[in-house]
């Protein structure tokens, strides 16, 4: 006979329990049973796990899991796109008010070739083509799209 | 003071501020007004279960409000005072109980306790060792805990 914990605790406290476990371990623990797996392998853990919550003004996000980003279930890796993409728009934001700012002041200088525009924006096609991969989207300008992405060409 | 009742019909009698941690009282208060003197039933949670909601709010009457929450920081187990870490040394029935109760009660610092306390119990643990000690019984056929197993290698070794 099963222990309380497996039979009488709600899918979202389940959830809820798991998101305190750091994301390259949480995983492990969907062979535990049926039960936990399905809870675990939602796009609901996924969201309690990585996006900002702002019901409860915390973030939970981790962004030093870059480099297991391609290893996390599909879920998961869609919603931690997402956030980059965020903070993507976020940086995108604060440079082009940054660069706007100098241009006024010095008028002549082209501050596209000092790379970081690129560079940004090499990161965001990495996450938007990944998605497409991953989802079938027609082409990258939906994704560009639903994410709220502007090009910086 | 307010007046609750259990689901074994225990009555308690708490001071308000203490009856305000728990959001669904609060919000009961304010429903009935100030003068109901009839005491809100809670049929979801024992006497028992509720005797110790009662002493972690007693607890933490005097505690500042929560401060504005970084919005940099990580969700971690790690941040449990010493204090909520002996009001948990329960027997793991009676530490879920307090978690559906907290659930139920609207008290999120009581489920965050809970939840945090069953994470660190798992936490570095192998799926085995969390299966034995909360009596998980493992219902996958052979095949489908080997396509599992395939699929969080990559989490194995970390």
């Amino acid at each position: 006979m099963s222990g309380v914990f497996q039979s009488e605790i709600p899918t979202e406290l389940i959830q809820h329990i798991f998101s305190f476990i750091p994301l390259p371990h949480v995983y492990r623990y969907t062979l535990l049973c049926k039960r936990f797996h399905a809870a675990l392998r939602t796009v609901d853990f996924a969201h309690q796990c990585i996006e900002p919550d702002n019901n409860r003004s915390q973030t939970r996000s981790d962004y030093n899991n870059d480099s297991i980003w391609l290893k996390l279930p599909m879920e998961c890796q869609y919603i931690y796109a997402k956030c980059v993409c965020q903070l993507l728009r976020n940086l995108y934001g604060h440079l082009t008010n940054w660069m706007s700012r100098i241009r006024y002041r010095f008028n002549s200088i082209h501050f596209k070739s000092n790379g970081y525009v690129h560079y940004e924006w090499s990161c965001a096609r990495a996450v938007t083509e990944r998605i497409v991969e991953c989802h079938k989207f027609e082409n990258i300008a939906d994704i560009k799209l639903s994410f709220g992405l502007r090009s910086v060409a | 003071m307010v007046k609750i009742t259990s689901s074994d019909n225990q009555e308690f009698t708490i001071s308000k501020e203490i009856a305000n941690q728990s959001v669904l009282i609060k919000n009961m208060l304010e429903d009935v007004g100030e003068s109901d003197d009839q005491p809100i039933p809670l049929p979801n949670v024992s006497g028992a279960i509720l005797q110790k909601v009662i002493e972690y709010a007693t607890m933490h009457k005097d505690d500042p409000p929560p401060a504005p929450e970084d919005e940099t920081k990580l969700k971690t187990s790690e941040d449990i005072e010493e204090r909520d870490k002996e009001f948990m040394q329960l027997d793991q029935g009676t530490m879920f109980e307090i978690i559906l109760a907290a659930n139920y009660l609207d008290m999120k610092n009581l489920l965050d306790l809970g939840c945090k306390t069953v994470a660190n119990m798992i936490k570095g643990k192998s799926v085995e060792e969390v299966r034995k000690l909360f009596n998980i019984v493992n219902d996958f056929t052979p095949e489908e805990e080997e396509q599992i197993r395939k699929e969080n290698e990559w989490c194995e070794d970390r």
